[in-house]
Order: structure tokens, then sequence, then C-alpha cells
């Protein structure tokens, strides 16, 4: 089994999208501080425990984003593309040069499928898309779905998991109208906590994992 | 227990199962390298295996006429390149073969 083990390792190339997938996704969260921010916060009591709600009123969809921060809107639609048109000429070229290939036509399409949908939910508010539907089609969710494609093509358990838990994260930073998380009152003035719960912390940490995890299982030479 | 030679009315030995198509130790190679990566070149067959060029292209021509495997060439810099990659029937067939030897080896008291 030993020889099937280093062909499917040669063969495997996700790792390089695990760390351009991440890179993409860390140069977006200096874009997302700031982008929702308090606009109001409240004690709720429950049970006796004080907390603070933090609400925001709106969300990182690309609908909303196009209308106030143009800047990420242009950022997502310019590097998403860029990078899966680059990852598709390394797998290419990866192929050629090992022998080996993958089904990375099936990753590419999908990727590029899923930011064409992406680019619908731009549409203006009159289109029949339900707004929920519409506030959690984000950039961060087309990431998490090629994530799972990857897996699939690589049949890799691992980016499977990763393209889970970055779904969940797209879901949590793209929710709207509803408070992004609660903070009790012993988590208040500890910044790095609350920097770490915070949507774009949340972006930056699974960045940040994916990378790591890219890198650590790219293929022995 | 039957007497020699007469059918016995139960299940068919697993060996009747196996596809002489592919029970071969090269070709069993060829489709089990397939199997594990989606399209695999010539030259990565032919070393992988340690199979020389006229007997890897016997055997891949052999499949492809089975409709097992599925040829194609890439024209590029350099040399054009032969790549070989399996068909659905050559899974199903990979599938059934791995089946029937799995059950003679459960058969087997070793």
């Amino acid at each position: 089994m030993v020889a099937f083990d280093q062909l499917r390792d040669r063969a495997r190339g996700g790792w390089l999208a695990l760390v351009v997938t991440g890179l993409v996704m860390l140069g977006a969260v200096p874009y997302y501080a700031g982008l929702l921010p308090r606009e109001s916060t409240e004690l709720v009591g429950t049970g006796g425990a004080q907390y603070s709600v933090l609400v925001s009123s709106g969300s990182s969809g690309l609908s909303r984003l196009a209308g106030t921060n143009g800047a990420l809107g242009l950022y997502w639609l310019l590097a998403v593309p860029t990078a899966y048109l680059l990852l598709a000429g390394w797998f290419a070229l990866r192929a050629r040069r090992t022998g080996l290939q993958q089904r990375w036509g099936v990753y590419v399409a999908a990727g590029l499928g899923l930011f064409a949908a992406l680019l619908i939910s731009v549409l203006p508010a009159s289109d029949p898309l339900p707004y929920s539907w519409r506030t959690v089609t984000t950039p961060l969710l087309l990431l998490a779905a090629t994530l799972l494609v990857l897996g699939a093509v690589e049949h890799d358990r691992r980016i499977l998991i990763l393209g889970g838990l970055g779904s969940a994260v797209a879901v949590y930073a793209g929710a709207a109208g509803r408070p992004f998380f609660v903070v009790p009152d012993t988590w208040r003035g500890e910044p790095l906590l609350s920097a770490a719960i915070s949507p774009q912390g949340a972006v930056a940490l699974l960045a940040v994992g994916m990378i790591a995890c890219g890198l650590a299982w790219r293929p022995r030479r | 227990m039957p007497a020699s030679g007469e059918p016995s009315g139960a299940a068919e030995h697993p060996t009747l199962r196996l596809d002489d198509r592919i029970h071969h130790r090269t070709r069993l190679g060829v489709l089990s390298v397939l199997h594990a990566v989606h399209k695999v070149e010539f030259t990565v067959l032919r070393d992988t295996l340690c199979l020389t060029d006229g007997n890897c292209n016997r055997h891949l021509a052999g499949l492809a006429e089975a409709g097992l495997i599925e040829l194609s060439k890439s024209r590029g810099p350099g040399r054009a390149r032969t790549w070989a990659q399996l068909t659905p029937a050559g899974r199903t067939a990979l599938r059934h073969e791995a089946d029937a030897l799995q059950e003679l080896l459960d058969h087997l008291d070793l």
C-alpha cells in the first residue's frame, strides 16, 4: 500500500488551494474591520447575569457590500476569479510535470460557477431572492463551498472538515439583522478575546488555520 | 456434500467471477493505479509497474479495446503525451474483481 500512498501523495495539489484560499480570505480581513459597526449596545439580564448584546444593522453579503463598501466588493470580484484561474493554471502545469492529474476541472468549474451565483446576489433589492438568502451569500461561503468540492475531488476528509468549518464561519459572518454575539460581562475588557470572536477575527483565524494546514499537508518530495 | 462433478446448486465459486480481461498482474496493476489517480501519464504507469514501453502499450491497448480505460493524447511543449483514465465500466469491473478476490480470500483458511 505504500506505492498507492506515494502516488496519491504526489497527485495531491489541494494544499496550494488551501494556502491560496487562506491568503485571499486573509487579504479581505482588513476590509471587514469596521464594516459592521456596533450600532447599539443593550444590557440583557438573564437569570441575574448581565450581558452586552452587539447588534449589527446589516451583513457582509455582497449585495450590501456593493452599496456600503465598494472596496471590499471590488476586492472579492477581482481576487476570487484571479485566484481560481491561477490555481487552474498551476494544476495544469503540475499535471504535465508529474504525469498525475486529479479532477481539478470540477473544482475550478465549481468555484467559478459559485462566483457567478455570488454575482447574482448583487442584484438590486427588487430581485426575487429573499433577503435572508442574499445576506449569507458572501464570498466566504463561496470559498467554503469550493473547499467542500475540493475535499470531494481529492477524497480528503481533512479538507472537507475545513470546508465545513468555513461554511459555519461564513454563515456567522454573513448573518444580518440579528445579534452577532453575546459578550458576557466577564469578557468585557478582554480585547483579544473579543477580537477573536468577531466576524473578522473568525475569518482571520480560519484563514491562518487553512494556510498552516496547507503548508503542513503539501506532498513530500 | 454433492458428488464430484455434479453441480452443487449452491453459490458459484468466487474464481468464476474473476474477469479474464483484467485478471492479469499488469492489467490489475494498471486499473488499480488509475483508480487511485484520475488520469495518469503513460511513463508514470510504465515506471510504477516496472514495464517496458511495448508491454505497457500492449496492455493499455487491450484495456482500451475492452472499454475499461480511455486513452487520450495531449500536445504541448515537447513530446506528445498519452494519458489513461478509468471508464465507468472499468471502475465497475475493478470493483467486481476486488469483490471476487476478497470472497476467495475469505474462503481460504490460510
